[in-house]
């Protein structure tokens, strides 16, 4: 609702809102906010951005300020509620170690294109340049990590950067965009003027798809015989739900997932092949390798998908959907780019494709999970050791939540069997940080998610390494009752760092070895319910308890010390040399 | 195969794209060559040509890597080769090795160069022409003591 004091002004269609009076900078911040239809914010105040603080405080009924313990929780929280919901993550912060904390969630949102606004206060205009106190240049240390940002030194220009900065946040390939606002914009007096921003001159987010690019994509495909589809983040990002089916179903193409784009597809659809990348699935892994048609959509063939590029599906054709047109031909060549969004491209790419006879090519697929599962999967899940595995826990979550939660990741082992065992069954279920592997992620983002989307059932799944990275954020569940699952599977390792030491350092285990305190305690101390296991027989009765709470839980389940994560693709390896036992 | 190329950036604001124009260089460990920046007051827009040398492919996609900044509006990038690796080059130079009837005199002569300026203590020579040239001069001049040097590229703008 807007109050008596602004009247709202239509202009050639579009909607203006413009204030009788003149109000502060910050309060105009919170109102352009409000138009961008924000109503909750991650942050944490302090000096530089305390006028803001105050102007929140007034909007209390309509944004709900989530304060979380550490500006690192913040951000993530916000790529949390962002990635689950589509919507732009807004998270605020002060200036000089405020901003900095920032920093890590920023890039992580950068390489997994999540759309964010993050607000940062700055010390006032005519201190900046002398080092003031708690003045850092967050424009230069931002620069390489968000998608745009910009310092705004005066009231007046908040609304306009403010516009700009969620349509770019937003629109095409999305990203992190960082406002850096001196204090004293956010006191002096301005009129406001809010107007939706809807282009950038020197910015075309979404370009105009080529009917040709889409004929030869088709052409293409008709003509194959092994065709194979690898789908990534950018199918999700771009909303491209049924299009995506439908393109699967129509086509009768089998369709692998990197991990970004799990989830995208659900993991039981018989056309779902499994996942790629160094810990994916034996069958699409391999078969990169022997098909003759690749058809890349919405993703960026990252080095932990591609292994050795040299070696890499040289001898298909690469069909590549992507709406960045930097990431065509930047890593492997496209014979026939589409450039677009893949929502449209894929819509028009299905009207020209029929269904081919892939059954023999399929069956290639079948083979090879059968021996990924002998080898590997039927141990992970039945194990014949007292040890608890990472796999047989998940497996039995995914079970019991029926496929239907929104699974958060940390980055480890436990992220890899995470993302083979959990079986999607919904779509932007699956949030983990894929292209940074920020350590410390989970917590925050799960936090974030369960937020955006309350109705729905959020387990953050970690290890006990990356838990102390972020476990202060208990408090923020405690304090705004947020009700989230923890998981945390303990090895007492930083596990995936040992793995490796274990192959590839002739197992000299430097600084991996965690002795950690206990996890139930401080949990309790947070005012989350916590249980730990290490029996097999407790194992189903534990997570019942733990998922059926109504507040935040804990969960501890101790797990094989010296367990690996298989399949494994050695890093600068080619795909057909993935190892399915070491 | 490297080249020298010149990457032609036009920009809405300089302030804001060039941290972003540059870091597109140094991660990629791109070492700049020459930059030369003109402000077109007409259509208020910076363009910014940057000369380098490297491979085509690595020349690709740095500039599809630029012309996605927010605020860079176009890109072009050109092989510099013949007459459009002209560049012009500034020494200065120790004004005693510069007498009249100096072998340094004779340099500038013969390899068509100018005094510009001269000082009690420095004088300064330019001297355009296509890189070789300018390498010929440079060795010729350097025995005679070079302070410093700066170079352009030529038609810029
Ligand atoms: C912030 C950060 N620091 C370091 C790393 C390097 N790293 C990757 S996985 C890993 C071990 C994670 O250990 P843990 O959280 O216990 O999970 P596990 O692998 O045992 O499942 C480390 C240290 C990282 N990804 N992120």
């Amino acid at each position: 609702m807007i109050p008596s004091a602004y009247k709202e002004m239509t202009l050639s269609g579009q909607r203006r809102i413009i204030s009788k009076e003149k109000i502060t900078g910050s309060e105009s911040l919170v109102r352009c906010l409000l138009q961008e239809g924000v109503d909750t914010i991650f942050g944490y105040p302090g000096g530089a951005i305390m006028p803001v603080y105050d102007s929140l405080y007034h909007f209390e009924d309509e944004i709900n300020h989530i304060l979380t313990r550490h500006e690192q929780g913040a951000v993530h929280a916000a790529q949390g509620y962002a990635r689950v919901s589509g919507k732009v993550g807004v998270c605020m912060a002060t200036s000089g170690p405020g901003a900095t904390n920032l920093i890590t969630g920023i890039a992580d949102a950068q390489i997994d294109s999540t759309p964010l606004v993050c607000i940062t206060g700055q010390v006032s205009a005519h201190l900046l340049g002398t080092d003031a106190f708690q003045e850092t240049d967050v424009i230069a240390i931002s620069t390489a990590v968000t998608k745009w940002n910009i310092q705004v030194t005066t009231a007046k220009d908040i609304p306009a950067a403010i516009a700009k900065a969620f349509y770019i946040a937003r629109s095409g390939r999305p990203g992190p965009v960082v406002v850096d606002v001196t204090k004293n914009a956010q006191v002096e007096l301005a009129s406001f003027e809010y107007q939706k921003c809807l282009e950038v001159k020197s910015y075309t987010p979404d370009p105009v798809i080529d009917i040709d690019q889409i004929d030869n994509a088709a052409e293409a495909i008709k003509n194959a015989k092994r065709p194979l589809i690898i789908f990534g983040h950018g199918v999700i990002i771009s909303g491209a739900k049924d299009e995506f089916q439908t393109f699967v179903e129509k086509s009768g193409i089998p369709a692998a997932c990197t991990i970004m784009g799990l989830s995208g597809l659900n993991t039981d659809h018989p056309l779902h092949m499994g996942m790629l990348g160094m810990h994916g699935n034996y069958g699409p892994n391999v078969l990169t390798n022997e098909c003759d048609v690749l058809i890349a959509i919405g993703m960026r063939f990252d080095d932990r998908v591609t292994g050795d590029t040299k070696r890499y599906a040289t001898q298909a054709k690469v069909i590549h959907l992507e709406i960045d047109a930097s990431e065509i031909d930047k890593i492997i060549k496209a014979d026939f780019p589409v450039l677009g969004d893949c929502r449209t491209s894929l819509k028009l790419l299905t009207e020209r494709v029929n269904a081919g006879n892939y059954d023999a090519w399929i069956n290639q697929f079948e083979h090879c999970r059968k021996i990924e599962y002998d080898k590997v999967i039927a141990k992970e899940i039945s194990p014949d050791s007292e040890v608890l595995s990472m796999a047989e826990v998940v497996n039995k979550i995914s079970e019991l939540s029926n496929g239907e939660a929104v699974l958060v990741t940390d980055v480890g082992q436990h992220q890899m069997i995470a993302q083979r065992y959990y079986n999607f069954k919904n779509w932007r279920s699956n949030i983990t940080s894929g292209g940074l592997g920020t350590m410390g992620f989970c917590l925050p983002a799960a936090m974030g998610a369960k937020v955006a989307c309350p109705e729905r059932q959020v387990i953050a799944v970690m290890g006990d390494g990356g838990f102390q990275m972020t476990l202060q954020e208990m408090g923020t569940l405690f304090q705004s009752q947020i009700n989230i699952k923890i998981l945390i599977l303990n090895n007492e390792f930083l596990g995936m760092v040992r793995q490796w030491q274990q192959l590839f350092f002739d197992k000299r285990y430097a600084s991996t070895t965690m002795i950690n305190p206990d996890f139930q305690t401080i949990a309790k101390g947070y005012g989350v319910s916590a249980q730990k296991i290490e029996k097999r027989e407790n194992l189903e009765q534990a997570i019942k308890t733990f998922l059926n709470d109504t507040n935040s839980s804990l969960l501890e389940v101790m797990v094989g010390k010296e367990d690996n994560v298989f399949p494994m693709i050695p890093s600068g390896a080619s795909l057909s040399e993935i190892k399915l036992e070491p | 195969m490297r080249a020298q190329f010149t990457i032609s950036v036009t920009s809405t604001s300089l302030s804001q794209s060039l941290n972003r124009i540059f870091g597109a260089f140094s991660r990629r460990r791109i070492n700049i060559q020459g930059i030369h920046t003109t402000f077109n007051e007409l259509e208020e827009m910076y363009n910014t040509d940057i000369l380098i040398v490297e491979d085509a492919s690595v020349v690709n996609k740095l500039a599809a890597h630029l012309r996605k900044q927010i605020d860079v509006l176009d890109v072009s990038h050109e092989w510099q080769e013949g007459a459009n690796n002209e560049e012009i080059v500034q020494y200065k130079v120790p004004k005693r090795n510069f007498d009249k009837g100096s072998k340094a005199e004779k340099l500038v002569k013969q390899y068509q160069a100018k005094v510009l300026s001269v000082d009690n203590e420095t004088a300064i020579i330019e001297k355009s022409g296509v890189r070789s040239e300018n390498e010929a001069f440079l060795s010729a001049l350097g025995p005679l003591g070079v302070f410093e040097f700066t170079k352009m590229r030529h038609n810029i703008g």
